[in-house]
């Protein structure tokens, strides 16, 4: 593309994409080269400057609301003749850009304003931003453009737009073609990451392997073979089968029959629990799933509110979905391998139009189908419920192991615990059907016979509801409206601050201070002690299921709740939970009023009641430490042992006269006067290596002669020296040790088999 | 009075079969062997002495070479022995390796021959600047009557690899190209915008993954199952080769201008896995030993260098008087030898063990050689051993050459260190040394979740 490009955006509204065949080279050039930049479909990037100017030039030339996209750019397929028309149009560009640059200073100013700009007025269509595309037609510039433009170009332009009328439809690119590129490798990215991972299992194995033995055969994935399978309950039972046999007791052949055949029938009827338990299970994963998916898009779909920045969020989406395509398209390519597919592919036969055609067409209702897929599947619910049926006990008599105690109650616990999970499952269900009435009505709630557990949502709602009354009878009118705030705040964070904000919203109410003031006593409100046993009980003795379903509860709820702040305007109101601990502190410790301290402070006083209050709690750990530690001066006791050493290590002298010798004894005898000394040298305290280092001793006798059979420091994969130490203690050679310990130890890690080529790994689940 | 005397029974001594070896009754009180560790340090010093005795890692050039320096060699994927080397005059050669003659020579191209590939029924493949693929059939030793098939391409190739089971390959020059053997035309552009690119090299693992590296001082990855470049990473300097692990799947070294090489997981590409350093010129050549336990490299500075791939140090190295630029070099399929091609157009065959010799060895030679082996690597921690077995005699400008870097990274480091000690604290992070040379990559991990 070059100067054809240069005016690309001109023609562009008019040329259908589907034109040029090497344009998607030349602009792949052009788009990588800078590949950092942030997505944008309207965006004047210095990279791009000169497209820019030119399009500013022409959009200048015609009235300034008329738009034009950026992002198209096509190439006209022959433009070997119009040398002429291209310069005359060059001439009229020239003339424009004087006026072009103040114009792109201009929208970029525009543009940080968030104010659509006449490159690419933004428009919000509900779902995705689609650059506003006015056609710019040859009427346009023949209005806007002088005398002195050639006529023939005018003509060689009318040809253009001739051809190109009756293929006026034009295919817009959502997000523009680089953005669309990008997508699409990292989606291809992403492909070839997850198949190159395949090789993690083996290749850690390789790497972990004692020793490996060259050319490795097939080690590739081929033992990941699905052991699962052939792991059937018929083998133990028949090896069961086989002990009871050997307990030596002749069988008649009808006996034997029979117990073959009960044997079947009980091998039947585990295989069956099992398989429910099975079922069961993936059941309750794939609603707790759904429930989950459908619980983000919700959040999500608040939290695009609470944005409030819609036109931003429809692009995030647009290019999620974008993403998310681009996936799609890149798998069903691998995919794309039916076998009338394979067949158009080897014998060539997409050449013609037509089979082309289909084979497009089948892809294009591949994707369709995906894509209805992924949409019904939300309206989908888990109907396969229904199928499980547990009215097929078997309550029969079992004989072998079977028929032991142990066996059956684990049998008839697992059928219970399959049961249970059921009725759970059901009530989840039918729960998750009449969603709306739940949070208001539904009140109490029974799980196991004699355990009384209440629906988290319905019980705070309940209570919640209460208080608000209350309160509004008693207090003034200002504060109800805050307090009734209160309440729905305290009971959404129902877990910890319960008891909190329920001597907050009470606070008008009876005098509750002694309590409060004891960190450890909580209040005993009615409220407060049943949403912990609810609490409580869920984490005893309700099953998993039980949890899964409380959480999904709570959480739903939540999600619920927010909505209804968004809706109510409430959200501003959340950012009040910390008034209410700073109340509490007030309530609790009245002192604290006056010099305000943050929470972790106001605990650890409440802890130390008896001391003195006021002062900082490290300050108290420093005095506990010093008194804990009294009487031990360590910073002395190593100085006098280093000066000990100093002296022990430095010169020395040592009076080596010999007792008695030259000494006379008796009257009138002169002292000796010579003593013998000798010097021992040692080491100069000032040639010390620690004489400079205050709080180091450092050893000056260390044995200079084992140095050679000492490493210098611990080795890498050792961590200690013992582990080092340990490494060496046992010798290796035959003398030491027997000849198959000497062969195993001395097994080189890698053998490579002499004279063989040694291929690479090739995978198992090549293609 | 009866006198004992020593009496010995020939039953105890003697063998019982002809063919059995008499045993050696021995004692395995501990006391009768005593100093067992120093015992056994003295054999794993003497052993690792005359290691390095025996190590003699050159073991002779292929014929007389090439008139030209020799700048690609390509090996047999399933014969040990054959081996081609392609030529700056245009010249291409196939060798006999157990031999070491010369099988056949021809001018291949106009100009340098700038990559050889074998395809998959061992024929060769040859690139060059004179904008042609040419395919050889190496059963032929005369070739006059030229290649068997040529492709056209619109500018000189620089690079070109074979798919491992598929007759496909893919070149590079201004674009990364793939082709098939039975078509005229490429089949499909993987190119992701450099101006040039300088290799190209098939995953022989996951056999749809390439690996190409950019003048643009790029690496990109492509797959030829979506037929387009996935990832692109970006570095310091430019990457002169790459290659793959051939049993790690995910794993490529990249042989980089600025004296290092770099191991690289194609799955997360904002660091590296490894940094092989020592080298002190740019790193021309890279090959993964076929067993993927170590790598060989060929330099600027003369010198070839082979690494352990967990290691960040060279094991060895290897070079001779009269070797110059080394700018290809090549495991051969057994992993014994390497080749390698340098400027002065020889193609040296060298041990890739130096102290290793291929005979047909005894049982009991080969048990002494492996206890002495386990000696080394047990004792090689030891500074004596660990000073014998490293040291090498270097030709005086690699050794002042490293010097002279070893002082130049110091002063470097010397001059961050005074620059961060002076600054605010927290402005200037310390870099790390597997993720400095890298500058970006095209895909973020951000971009993937969303």
């Amino acid at each position: 593309m070059h100067v054809v490009d240069e005016f690309g955006v001109l023609v562009s509204a008019e040329i259908s994409p589907g034109g040029g065949d090497g344009e998607d080279d030349s602009e792949d050039d052009r788009d990588e080269s800078d590949d950092d930049e942030t997505p944008s479909f309207s965006g004047v990037s210095d990279s791009e400057g000169s497209i820019h100017h030119t399009t500013a030039t022409f959009s200048d030339i015609e009235s300034d609301s008329v738009p034009s996209d950026l992002e198209e750019e096509e190439e006209d397929d022959d433009d070997d003749d119009d040398d002429d028309a291209i310069k005359s149009l060059q001439q009229a560009i020239e003339k424009a850009s004087q006026k072009s640059e103040e114009d792109v200073v201009r929208i970029k100013k525009r543009k940080k304003l968030g104010l659509p700009t006449h490159f690419a007025p933004i428009v919000d269509d509900g779902e995705d931003i689609v650059p506003v595309k006015k056609k710019v037609t040859l009427d346009d510039i023949r209005a806007h453009t002088s005398s002195s433009f050639g006529t023939r170009s005018l003509a060689r332009l009318d040809e253009l737009e001739k051809r190109s009328k009756g293929k006026s439809e034009v295919v817009k690119s959502r997000l523009g073609r680089r953005l669309e590129v990008r997508v699409d490798r990292a989606a291809a990215y992403e492909i070839a990451k997850e198949e190159v991972g395949k090789w993690e299992d083996t290749v850690k194995r390789n790497r972990e392997a004692e020793h490996l033995e060259f050319p490795l055969q097939r080690s590739g994935g081929a033992a990941t073979a699905d052991i699962t399978g052939a792991l059937d309950l018929g083998d133990e039972l028949d090896s069961e089968k086989l002990v009871h046999g050997l307990e030596g007791r002749e069988f008649s052949l009808a006996e034997v029959i029979a117990r073959r055949n009960e044997l079947r029938r009980m091998r039947e009827l585990m295989f069956r629990e099992e398989m429910k338990a099975k079922r069961v299970k993936k059941i309750k994963s794939k609603t707790y799933r759904k429930i989950h998916k459908r619980e983000r898009e919700r959040a999500q779909e608040i939290a695009a509110q609470l944005e409030g920045e819609s036109g931003d969020e429809d692009h995030e989406d647009s290019y999620g979905r974008l993403v998310k395509h681009a996936r799609e398209r890149m798998e069903l390519r691998h995919k794309n391998t039916s076998n009338w597919a394979r067949d158009v592919k080897r014998m060539n036969l997409h050449k013609s139009k037509g089979t082309r055609d289909e084979l497009e067409e089948m892809l294009r209702r591949g994707e369709d189908l995906t894509r209805k897929i992924e949409g019904d599947d939300d309206d989908i619910s888990g109907d396969d419920l229904p199928n499980i049926n547990d009215d097929e006990e078997a309550t029969e008599e079992a004989s072998g192991i079977m028929a032991m105690k142990f066996m059956r109650e684990a049998e008839e616990r697992l059928r219970k615990q399959n049961k249970e999970s059921i009725d759970e499952l059901r009530r989840m269900e039918d729960g998750r059907d009449g969603e709306t009435e739940e949070d208001t009505d539904s009140a109490v709630k029974i799980i196991n016979e004699g355990r009384r557990r209440y629906a988290p949502g319905a019980q705070e709602s309940k209570y919640a509801a209460q208080e608000s009354v209350e309160q509004s009878i008693e207090a003034d009118d200002a504060p109800v409206g805050l307090e009734r705030k209160m309440a729905s705040i305290a009971v959404k964070d129902a877990d910890s601050v319960s008891t909190i904000s329920k001597t907050q919203t009470s606070k008008k109410g009876e005098p509750k201070s002694s309590k409060a003031s004891n960190p450890w006593i909580q209040d005993v409100d009615p409220g407060s002690v049943a949403k912990g046993a609810s609490v409580l009980s869920l984490s005893k003795d309700s099953t998993r299921f039980a949890k899964t379903e409380a959480r999904l509860k709570r959480s739903r709820r939540k999600a619920k709740k927010a909505v209804q702040a968004v809706e109510d305007g409430e959200a501003e109101v959340r950012i009040d939970v910390n008034q209410i601990l700073q109340i509490r502190d007030v309530h609790g410790d009245p002192d604290a009023e006056a010099n305000p301290v943050n929470g972790e402070d106001s605990h650890v006083m409440m802890v130390h009641k008896g001391g003195r209050r006021a002062k900082p709690a490290e300050f108290q750990q420093r005095e506990l430490v010093k008194r804990a530690f009294a009487g031990d001066d360590v910073a002395r006791e190593f100085q006098e042992e280093k000066q000990k050493t100093v002296e022990d290590e430095g010169d020395k002298e040592v009076d080596v006269t010999l007792p008695g010798w030259g000494s006379w004894t008796g009257k009138g005898v002169r002292k000796p006067q010579k003593k013998f000394i000798q010097k021992i040298e040692g080491i100069n305290p000032k040639n010390r290596q620690d004489s400079k280092l205050k709080n180091v001793i450092i050893n000056e006798k260390a044995a200079k002669k084992s140095a050679k059979y000492t490493a210098g420091a611990v080795p890498f994969p050792y961590e200690t020296r013992e582990q080092y130490e340990h490494s060496l203690r046992m010798p290796i050679g035959k003398l030491w040790s027997t000849q198959a310990t000497v062969q195993r130890l001395t097994k080189p890690k890698v053998i490579v088999k002499p004279g063989v080529v040694v291929e690479p790994l090739s995978a198992p689940f090549a293609t | 009075m009866k006198v004992k005397t020593l009496s010995r029974s020939s039953d105890v001594y003697l063998p019982a079969r002809n063919c059995e070896v008499s045993r050696l009754p021995r004692n395995l009180d501990p006391d009768l062997h005593p100093f067992e560790r120093a015992r056994e340090y003295t054999r794993a010093l003497n052993a690792t002495k005359l290691e390095r005795v025996f190590a003699a890692p050159f073991v002779g050039q292929l014929g007389n070479g090439h008139i030209d320096g020799v700048y690609c060699i390509a090996r047999h994927t399933r014969r040990l022995n054959s081996a081609a080397s392609g030529s700056g005059d245009g010249v291409i050669k196939y060798w006999d390796l157990s031999s070491k003659e010369e099988v056949a020579s021809f001018t291949a191209h106009r100009g340098i021959v700038k990559g050889l590939a074998v395809t998959l029924d061992g024929n060769l493949l040859s690139c060059g600047m004179d904008n042609t693929v040419k395919l050889w059939d190496v059963m032929e030793t005369d070739h006059s009557g030229g290649p068997s098939k040529t492709f056209l391409g619109s500018s000189g190739f620089t690079g070109i690899d074979h798919h491992r089971s598929n007759p496909i390959f893919v070149t590079s020059s201004n674009a990364v190209q793939l082709w098939d053997e039975n078509r005229s035309k490429p089949t499909a552009d993987l190119s992701w915008g450099a101006d040039n690119v300088n290799t190209v090299r098939f995953n022989q693992t996951e056999q749809s993954i390439i690996a190409s590296t950019g003048s643009d001082r790029s690496i990109v990855i492509h797959d030829i199952r979506s037929k387009a470049p996935v990832q692109k990473l970006v570095t310091l300097m430019r990457t002169n080769a790459v290659c793959w692990n051939p049993i790690e799947a995910f794993n490529f070294a990249a042989a980089n201008e600025d004296h290092n090489v770099y191991l690289y997981d194609m799955r997360y590409l904002t660091r590296s896995l490894n940094v092989y350093k020592d080298h002190v010129s740019a790193v021309m050549d890279v090959d993964f030993s076929p067993t993927g336990q170590e790598l060989v490299t060929g330099s600027y500075d003369k010198t070839l260098r082979i690494y352990r791939v967990n290691e960040g140090h060279s094991r060895d190295i290897y070079h001779t008087k009269r070797m110059q630029r080394i700018f290809c070099v090549r495991f051969t399929m057994d992993a014994r030898y390497i080749m390698s091609g340098s400027d002065e157009g020889n193609i040296r065959v060298w041990r890739a063990e130096a102290a290793a010799r291929s005979n047909v060895k005894s049982a009991r030679e080969r048990s002494k050689l492996e206890y002495e082996a386990t000696l080394k690597e047990r004792y090689k921690n030891m500074p004596e051993i660990r000073r014998i077995s490293r040291h090498r005699h270097l030709p005086k400008p690699i050794k002042t050459a490293s010097e002279t870097k070893r002082i130049e990274l110091a002063s470097i480091k010397r001059k961050e260190e005074n620059m961060r000690r002076r600054s605010k604290k927290g402005t200037m992070p310390y870099a790390k040394e597997r993720e400095k040379q890298i500058i970006g990559v095209a895909i973020r991990e951000v971009e993937n979740k969303v």
